[in-house]
């Protein structure tokens, strides 16, 4: 028991004191005296032990608000945590939009440039032009959704390496 | 007598003391590190007032959290103030957030061991 609860209860402790004194004075005490200070000592444990049970009640009653404000504190942890998570997959979905519509830019200009005139030279045939143009544009998509999922791994990497720094 | 004041802080409750006016209040926060360090001058105080204390004190707890230690000190000052009450009169007032279940059976739990009349006053 530290120091400090000890002097919370140095009334008490004073009480406690004075009862082994006389109990170990005990043959040097009359009957009177020594009932006195028996009927002192009961009505004091008596007090002491209202006290003890109000004190008791009390750090239950704390202990409950502390362990409602951690469920309260964790509950919020979740509910901010799937909101990053929400947000950081916007932001690398925005991002990879933005990736795919260079790429799709990059491509259109490829397609235009270089390997029309190419299947152009071999083939008369505009279908197959158009075919890989719709091949092309059909890989965008997947192309996407290659570029979120690498991003977010990424994202999720990083988050990862903050909380360890964080806790070390 | 002097009067008692004492502004809160994060851990400590604000104190107001006044003898002249016979009302005394305790509102805030009570989780001192050293409960006793912070309410001995308290007991000290009401020792003092119990000497010359108004015909009508009234004490007002508006406690939003205490801890443990300080749970003992206040039963202390409820003591002094049951001692006052013998001969003048004390009034006790119990204040507590109109939610905070706990906070009123807290006072409940004093009001049972004490012998001083305490109301309670949601807020």
């Amino acid at each position: 028991m530290s120091k400090r609860r000890q002097n919370i209860f140095y009334n008490e402790q004073h009480l406690f004191e004075r009862s082994r004194e006389v109990n170990n004075a005990f043959q040097e005490t009359s009957d009177r005296d020594l009932l006195q200070e028996y009927d002192s000592l009961s009505s004091n444990y008596g007090r002491l032990l209202g006290e003890v049970k109000l004190i008791t009640s009390v750090s239950d009653r704390l202990q409950n608000k502390l362990n409602k404000a951690n469920e309260k504190i964790s509950e919020q942890n979740e509910k901010l945590t799937d909101t990053v998570n929400l947000l950081t997959k916007a932001k690398i979905s925005r991002a990879a939009t933005t990736i795919v519509l260079i790429i799709a830019v990059f491509l259109f200009m490829l397609s235009e440039g270089v390997l029309e005139p190419i299947v152009e030279g071999y083939v008369d045939n505009d279908i197959i032009g158009f075919a890989l143009k719709a091949v092309i544009a059909i890989l965008l998509k997947p192309i996407e959704m290659l570029i979120e999922s690498i991003l977010y791994k990424k994202a999720r990497k990083k988050a990862h390496h903050s909380i360890d720094l964080n806790e070390k | 007598m002097e009067n008692l004041f004492l502004e809160k802080s994060n851990k400590t409750p604000f104190i107001e003391f006044d003898a002249n006016r016979g009302y005394l209040l305790i509102e805030g926060r009570s989780i001192p590190e050293d409960a006793l360090d912070f309410y001995q001058p308290l007991f000290s105080w009401l020792d003092s007032y119990s000497k010359t204390a108004q015909e009508v004190t009234v004490m007002e707890f508006k406690l939003e959290y205490f801890n443990t230690s300080s749970s003992k000190c206040l039963v202390e000052i409820l003591r002094r103030l049951e001692d006052i009450n013998c001969e003048k009169h004390v009034e006790v007032k119990w204040f507590y957030e109109q939610d905070d279940e706990d906070m009123q059976e807290s006072g409940e739990d004093y009001m049972q061991l004490v012998n001083v009349p305490i109301s309670f006053e949601p807020y």
